[in-house]
């Protein structure tokens, strides 16, 4: 490194026409990924400069006020897709077609999040555990990397972000819970988190708070906590979630008891206006209520916004699936008559201020497999 | 507005002198300072020659206000003006924007760094190289590892 630098400085010694680093950073800054891509080609010192973590943090702060993407992420017959979905105008771009997915063995994945350019895939299976990799993705880049097999072994609970404290982009974490099989209260977890800058996983042990735990549901990132409304079951009894967060920094799990004036069916965890939400559905009034907490560190804080009506009708059956760029919410919809896999579903998007859904013309095949998260344009990677 | 406003004088590296109104000086936070001091001599500007000063001026004179409007009419007038302003040979528009470097100017930084920006876009390795004055210093096997990362970028 020092050498290169070195030879750097001799060079623009040479060159008193050349631009200062500084300046050719806040012109580099503003060009789209596929050219800076191309340029690193361009010299050895501009080959640095486009690596260096201050001008990725500059590209990536740009790309996020400027360029974030509503990313959705859905089977179709064949495989799984990445596009961009242009809400306002309805537009699809497909963004995943490339050399990943043209691997046989990542055809099929869940999103589990985006965070700073990069996306965590999983491939779990729970037929087999053992063929399911977790990978890191950035498909501007088209950069990917395979994790180490977890030594518990690959879980379908998985969270997925990034340690704010340390001041690195690519300091991203996945945490992985798995839980042994038991009768209640005999249940233990073993917890494990990766770190993509040692490229290693540490355990963390019986950590879990929630083993009951069916479904963990899909996370949101806030501030430095993963968030999720996880669904249990307890002696056939489905039972009250409370909200369950992961602190990146502290490595720790904690629950924060929701309102009891929160409809006690499932609930849906988003961000919207940049405040943690809760969707709450009422199934026997056939509609959703939408929540947001002001005061993360106050639980008392929040706060009932508005409802959602007749999302559940003869007709159609909405799930909300997350919240765009431009706070609308994107909803999973089928007909009431035939909800399960298989059955025709498509996306479609509520507008707070009409009340009306719009449709996406996106066909996906479950709620389930189906995801939607903010995506930035960077070229963040993890490097080891 | 004051119907009496007040002038500062600037002398330019090869010792041009210009008068700008104090509204627009205000605006080059390098010497905002200066001005508020209530300094009357002329400031020297080391680093920017005349006619790059004589540049830096007519754009913050057209600038100054109008920017700001929510006028359509006048932000699109604005806007072709800004495009002819622009219509200059490569070492004018780096020479503009260090000059906006130099004097903080942030609206011309802004627009002069975009510009380049804009015209490099789409430009090849070799014509990049070329405007940068960059030589290719890799080893062939260093170059090869860098184009093999960016191999689905070939042919797009």
């Amino acid at each position: 490194m020092e050498g290169r630098d070195g030879l750097s400085m001799k060079r623009r010694a040479k060159k008193p026409s050349d631009l200062p680093e500084q300046i050719l950073g806040d012109i580099l800054c503003r060009l789209p990924v596929r050219s800076l891509v191309r340029f690193r080609c361009v010299s050895r010192s501009w080959n640095s400069l486009l690596s260096s973590h201050a001008f990725i943090k500059a590209h990536l702060k740009r790309s996020s006020e400027l360029h974030a993407y509503d990313l959705v992420k859905f089977n179709d017959s064949a495989k799984s897709r990445l596009v961009i979905c242009g809400v306002s105008s309805n537009e699809i771009k497909s963004l995943g077609d490339c050399c990943l997915l043209d691997q046989k063995i990542f055809q099929r994945f869940d999103l589990i999040d985006s965070c700073n350019g990069v996306l965590c895939l999983s491939t779990f299976q729970k037929d087999s555990p053992g063929n399911s990799s977790i990978i890191l993705y950035n498909p501007s880049i088209r950069e990917y990397k395979v994790l180490p097999q977890p030594s518990s072994g690959l879980s379908e609970f998985i969270g997925f972000g990034l340690d704010i404290s340390t001041g690195y982009l690519d300091d991203l974490k996945i945490i992985n819970v798995k839980l042994t099989l038991g009768t209640y209260p005999n249940l233990s977890s073993k917890v494990e988190v990766y770190s993509a800058r040692k490229n290693s996983w540490k355990q963390l042990g019986d950590v879990f708070p929630m083993r009951q735990t069916m479904f963990l549901g899909k996370q949101v990132l806030f501030d430095k906590y993963i968030c999720w409304c996880p669904y249990a079951r307890l002696r056939c009894q489905v039972f009250e979630s409370n909200l369950l967060m992961y602190d990146l920094v502290r490595e720790s799990f904690s629950e924060m008891v929701l309102p009891s004036t929160m409809p006690l069916e499932k609930k849906y965890v988003m961000l919207l206006d940049g405040f943690l939400s809760i969707i709450a559905c009422k199934l026997r009034s056939r509609c959703y209520d939408v929540w947001t907490i002001k005061d993360f560190s106050i639980p008392e804080s929040w706060t009932m916004l508005y409802t959602i009506k007749d999302a559940t009708n003869d007709i159609f059956n909405y799930r909300p699936l997350g919240s765009t760029c431009s706070g609308n919410i994107i909803f999973v919809r089928c007909f009431s008559s035939e909800q399960g896999y298989g059955s025709p579903k498509d996306l479609v998007s509520y507008k707070r201020e009409s009340g009306w859904f719009e449709d996406l013309n996106l066909e996906v095949d479950s709620f389930y497999s189906s995801r939607l998260v903010r995506y930035v344009d960077s070229i963040n990677f993890p490097s080891y | 507005m004051s119907s009496k406003k007040k002038v500062i004088t600037l002398r330019s590296s090869d010792g041009e002198i210009f008068e700008v109104e104090e509204a627009v000086a205000l605006e080059w936070l390098t010497i905002k300072p200066l001005v508020e001091s209530g300094c009357t001599d002329a400031i020297p500007l080391p680093q920017v020659t005349g006619n790059i000063l004589a540049k830096v001026i007519e754009y913050c004179k057209k600038h100054i206000g109008a920017s700001e409007s929510e006028d359509r009419k006048i932000l699109y007038e604005l806007e072709s003006w800004d495009a002819d302003f622009i219509k200059v040979d490569q070492g004018t528009l780096f020479d503009l924007i260090r000059a906006a470097d130099y004097l903080t100017i942030k609206t011309l930084f802004e627009f002069t760094c975009q510009t380049v920006a804009d015209t490099i876009k789409h430009k090849t390795i070799e014509e990049v190289r070329h405007i940068f004055r960059e030589s290719n210093d890799f080893t062939p096997e260093e170059e090869k590892e860098i184009r093999g990362k960016s191999w689905w970028l070939q042919g797009l």
